[in-house]
């Protein structure tokens, strides 16, 4: 035992942090299922109602995303970028989880996340 | 003296070859972590070899070609800033590990691929102003548990397969 000390120490570590991290994560999210903020370059570009089907492209310097809205869910079904990693992620809905589409600057987020990011200091304060 | 060179040389290219391979596997397979562009880092398998066999400066270099090569064969430009990251953290990390000593292998490999997928993520953070705090919060356990997985999956396989390898070495030794 005494052999795999030193792996065993640095094994828990890594383990502990993955449980706070989580615990943090767990305890942050209350987002509004129907809804997501859609940012380029970290500034809020719009909101999207997603009990409201519909169609649109986001255009940036950095290029285009097609967005579609379809059935409470949303996803980026089309793109100019690198390696369309953003179309690949395909439907989520407003409480799991994010398209980036980090080539454009682009990210899809839960609403309550604010831009001002309060929620992430509020989960640090505590 | 130079039979020891050209062997380590040819083990260099072997290991290279491997790392290639594994990259391509990774990038058709699409293990994409969720967040776009992360990939498990299943080639660290070569540079992990190479610290063991031959040393840590060569392992450096098999770390910087892998990405580079991968790279500019089947990814594009961002695979590559986002995996030299990636890889030069992860390197550095069991460098740094195997330098201390007293660690094995399958951990040593499960915490480079955790701060191989970190050094992705701090990529993301600096060549875009997308990802807000929240994002972040989110992502990091998964890169953390899947980084470490992936890493350890990889260091056991190193561990089955380093004594062939030695043997295999050795026997070449003693026959030049
Ligand atoms: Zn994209």
């Amino acid at each position: 035992m005494a052999k795999y000390k030193k792996d065993i120490i640095l094994t828990a570590l890594i383990l502990l942090s993955f449980l706070a991290f989580w615990l943090i994560r767990s305890n942050g999210s209350k987002a509004d299922p129907k809804s997501v903020n859609i940012y380029v370059d970290g500034v809020l570009l719009r909101a999207v109602d997603l009990s409201v089907d519909d169609e649109f492209r986001i255009e940036s310097k950095h290029g285009y995303n097609d967005i579609t809205v379809k059935d409470g869910k949303i996803a980026v079904t089309g793109s100019d970028c690198d390696g369309k990693d953003c179309v690949k992620t395909g439907y989520i809905s407003g409480n799991n989880g994010y398209i980036a589409c980090l080539p454009h600057g682009l990210l899809i987020s839960p609403k309550g996340d604010d831009s001002d990011s309060k929620g992430g200091v509020d989960a640090f304060a505590y | 003296m130079h039979s020891r060179i050209r062997k380590n040389i040819a083990l260099m290219g072997l290991l290279l070859a491997i790392a290639l391979i594994l990259s391509y596997v990774e990038s058709l397979v699409g293990l994409d972590l969720l967040v776009p562009g992360v990939k498990l880092g299943l080639s660290n398998l070569s540079v992990l070899m190479t610290i063991v066999f031959i040393g840590i400066p060569e392992a450096f270099v098999i770390c910087v070609l892998k990405v580079v090569l991968a790279g500019s064969m089947f990814g594009n430009m961002s695979m590559m800033i986002y995996g030299l990251c990636g890889s030069l953290l992860s390197f550095g990390v069991m460098a740094i590990l195997v330098r201390i000593g007293g660690y094995h292998l399958p951990v040593i490999s499960a915490t480079g691929g955790v701060f191989h997928n970190m050094g992705q993520m701090l990529v993301a953070l600096f060549v875009t102003k997308a990802l807000n705090t929240e994002f972040i919060l989110f992502y990091i356990p998964v890169l953390i548990i899947s980084g470490f997985i992936a890493g350890l999956i990889t260091g056991i396989i190193a561990n089955l397969i380093t004594p062939a390898l030695k043997k295999a070495v050795n026997k070449g030794d003693s026959t030049s």
